[in-house]
């Protein structure tokens, strides 16, 4: 079941378009690794998704356009909407009171636990660190027992044990209470531990979706080969090897990734008498590959 | 909508705005009982005949002065002083009557108790004492009704109408800069909810700040002594604090408008200084009537509709406030009419601006 549809979504302030075409889907158990770089629009995309911001043209579709669907939905965008005043638990009650939940004392208690905030007592919220800000943002998002948490950036700022628990959670909501998971983040080397599906956004523009184990098979090991005629040896390979990817190289060199054999690659050069300077194989790192999607794509 | 109703009542309760507010109030009230109890006593009305007795001295050497020759210097005859003083008092008992003469709490008061003394004990400035002002004191601290204290302590002057709009300025401000309104569903529906919402609690944050300053002063200048010449009924007392509570929720409203306008608590704050004071109103009422004396007649007839000439209106009173002849234009209407439909009127446009542009605006 597809929780979040977005389709031909776009947003423009003041004449400049900041998403356009934006089409996104993600489906119900997913924990959703939005990626793209600072400006891209992914912030935008989220507040268009939870409806804090209308979108210029296009539409999203929640719960396949069940009622209410917004209701559904826990935020934690940007910053988290904190009242500094106020006491964690106090913060927590006052969202609760306003989305009219029936147990909301012992909800707000419960969240509160959940996040392990649930011995902060007295202490007002501006004397929070902002790994304390974070997850209590994240116990404001998970009060309305949502279906689906956005959270966006929540890694910003947190030092590493905070990051940690921080993910560790997000995946435990995910297993144990079957909540959908769509996190936008420029980190990717956290993603990478708990996404199990990819969408890249680049100038507005969702370049790719794709599950965490075509990213795994994209990001394994490439085949680096160079021979004395790059042109005529990559015209053959490809005709050979129609399933597999060819980036041809400046140096002369080719890049051969997807579905491939080396044996067979070797074989058949063999065969077609090329002169073979170079074969190695290359592991890509997953933060390159990502880089290069946001960049716009090429060199993928 | 009620759900959102008991969160900001719940968060209200909580943080330290309210009561800090409401101390500002509390505090104001007794800061102004203090002021009146004080220009009222014998002691100053005395201090204040020999201040006088200065005066006359002035008046009398400069009068000198004149006689030995140097002309143009307007010195007045001692009489004329204390004509002048006496004149606002009018006849009678020297009574604290502010819906007529507009001063129930300055210094002009105290001149013309004075004034009403030096009459009646027939003494000079010189030989008067503080027991010969016991009489004017009680007299002063004599309201002519309930209403008339009301409106001259509190709601005329704009004080209750700019506590509120600055609660109203820094709390919906919070929402946005704090961020708290993205926690909450902000689709269209969710904003209209919202807005609606907090248009409301702009009418009770209004109806609290009316009554807490009514109580306030109404106990304070009783423990202070003070006494009434007539009784309103039950009926005036909430009819008055009803077209109190609705001129500070107009003011409430457009405080709230201008603050989601701008999103801006600073924008909010100048706004409830500025025009929930009636400040600006004052200044446009003035305008109106000059441009409604000349060029434009009907500039005139609009004065008394803005919202700052209705909130000054309050000091009239009750049973007046209901008398259509104490109208300037139209004599058909009385104050009360206009009081209400003003406010009805910028609270109508108000929600008409967060309906219509408010409700589409991104969070």
């Amino acid at each position: 079941m597809a929780v979040i549809e977005a389709r031909g979504l776009a947003k423009a302030y003041g004449g400049r378009r900041v998403v356009s075409d934006f089409t996104m889907t993600v489906s119900s158990g997913d924990i959703y690794g939005f990626v793209g770089k600072n400006g891209a629009g992914k912030s935008t995309v989220m507040k268009m998704i939870c409806g804090d911001v209308t979108p210029t043209a296009g539409e999203v579709v929640l719960f396949e356009g069940a009622p209410e669907g917004a209701r559904r939905i826990g935020v934690l965008i940007e910053q988290p909407g904190l009242l500094p005043g106020l006491t964690a638990y106090e913060n927590v009650m006052a969202k609760a009171l306003a989305l009219g939940l029936p147990d909301g004392a012992a909800r707000s208690c419960e969240v509160l636990r959940l996040v392990g905030l649930d011995s902060t007592g007295r202490k007002k919220v501006r004397g929070f660190s902002l790994g304390m800000k974070q997850r209590l943002g994240l116990a404001l998002a998970l009060l309305g027992n949502p279906d689906v948490l956005l959270l966006d950036e929540p890694f910003n700022g947190l030092d590493p044990e905070a990051t940690r628990a921080l993910r560790n959670l997000i995946v435990r909501l995910n297993e144990t209470m079957g909540i959908t998971v769509v996190v936008s983040s420029h980190v990717l080397d956290q993603l990478d531990r708990f996404a199990t599906r990819y969408g890249v956004i680049a100038d507005g523009r969702m370049v790719r979706q794709m599950t965490a184990e075509e990213v795994a098979a994209e990001c394994a090991t490439s085949l680096r080969v160079r021979t004395a005629d790059a042109a005529r040896d990559l015209a053959l390979l490809e005709e050979a090897f129609p399933e597999a990817r060819f980036t041809a190289h400046p140096d002369g060199s080719l890049v051969i990734a997807g579905a491939y054999e080396p044996e067979a690659i070797a074989r058949h050069l063999r065969d077609a008498g090329a002169v073979v300077l170079e074969f190695s194989q290359d592991a890509r790192d997953i933060e390159d590959y990502f880089v290069a999607l946001m960049e716009g794509g090429r060199y993928v | 909508m009620f759900n959102l109703l008991k969160s900001d009542l719940y968060r209200l309760a909580h943080g330290k705005m309210l009561w800090v507010v409401t101390a500002c109030v509390l505090g104001i009230a007794a800061l102004t009982v203090f002021a009146v109890f004080m220009v009222s006593s014998p002691e100053f009305l005395y201090a204040s005949s020999q201040s006088f007795e200065m005066a006359i001295d002035y008046a009398e050497d400069e009068s000198l002065g004149d006689s030995s020759g140097s002309e143009g210097s307007a010195a007045y005859p001692v009489e004329d002083v204390a004509d002048a003083a006496s004149e606002g008092s009018g006849e009678g008992p020297v009574t604290v009557d502010a819906g007529e003469t507009g001063a129930a709490f300055d210094d002009d008061d105290a001149d013309a108790a004075v004034a009403q003394t030096l009459e009646a004990t027939g003494k000079s400035a010189a030989d008067l004492t503080v027991a010969d002002f016991e009489d004017a004191s009680r007299e002063m601290r004599t309201f002519t009704s309930p209403t008339d204290m009301l409106g001259d302590a509190m709601l005329s002057g704009g004080f209750a109408s700019l506590l509120m709009c600055l609660l109203v300025a820094l709390l919906f401000a919070s929402d946005f800069a704090t961020g708290f309104a993205r926690n909450l569903v902000m689709d269209r529906r969710g904003r209209l909810r919202y807005y609606g919402e907090k248009l409301l609690l702009a009418g009770l944050a209004a109806l609290y700040f009316v009554l807490l300053g009514a109580a306030a002063c109404t106990a304070f200048f009783a423990v202070a002594g003070f006494t009434y010449a007539s009784a309103n009924t039950v009926g005036e007392v909430a009819g008055y604090l009803a077209l109190g509570w609705l001129i500070a929720w107009a003011y409430g409203c457009l405080t709230a408008v201008v603050v989601w306008l701008t999103r801006s608590g600073g924008a909010g704050i100048a706004f409830a200084i500025v025009v929930g004071t009636g400040m600006l109103g004052a200044v446009l009422g003035q305008v109106l009537l000059i441009l409604g004396g000349g060029v434009a007649p009907w500039a005139g007839a609009v004065e008394p509709w803005l919202l700052a000439s209705c909130q000054g209106a309050l000091s009239l009173g009750m049973p007046d406030l209901m008398e259509g002849a104490l109208l300037a234009a139209p004599p058909t209407v009385p104050p009360a009419a206009r009081i209400v439909v003003a406010s009805a009127f910028w609270i109508a446009a108000s929600a008409a601006i967060t309906l219509t542009c408010l409700c589409k605006r991104d969070v």
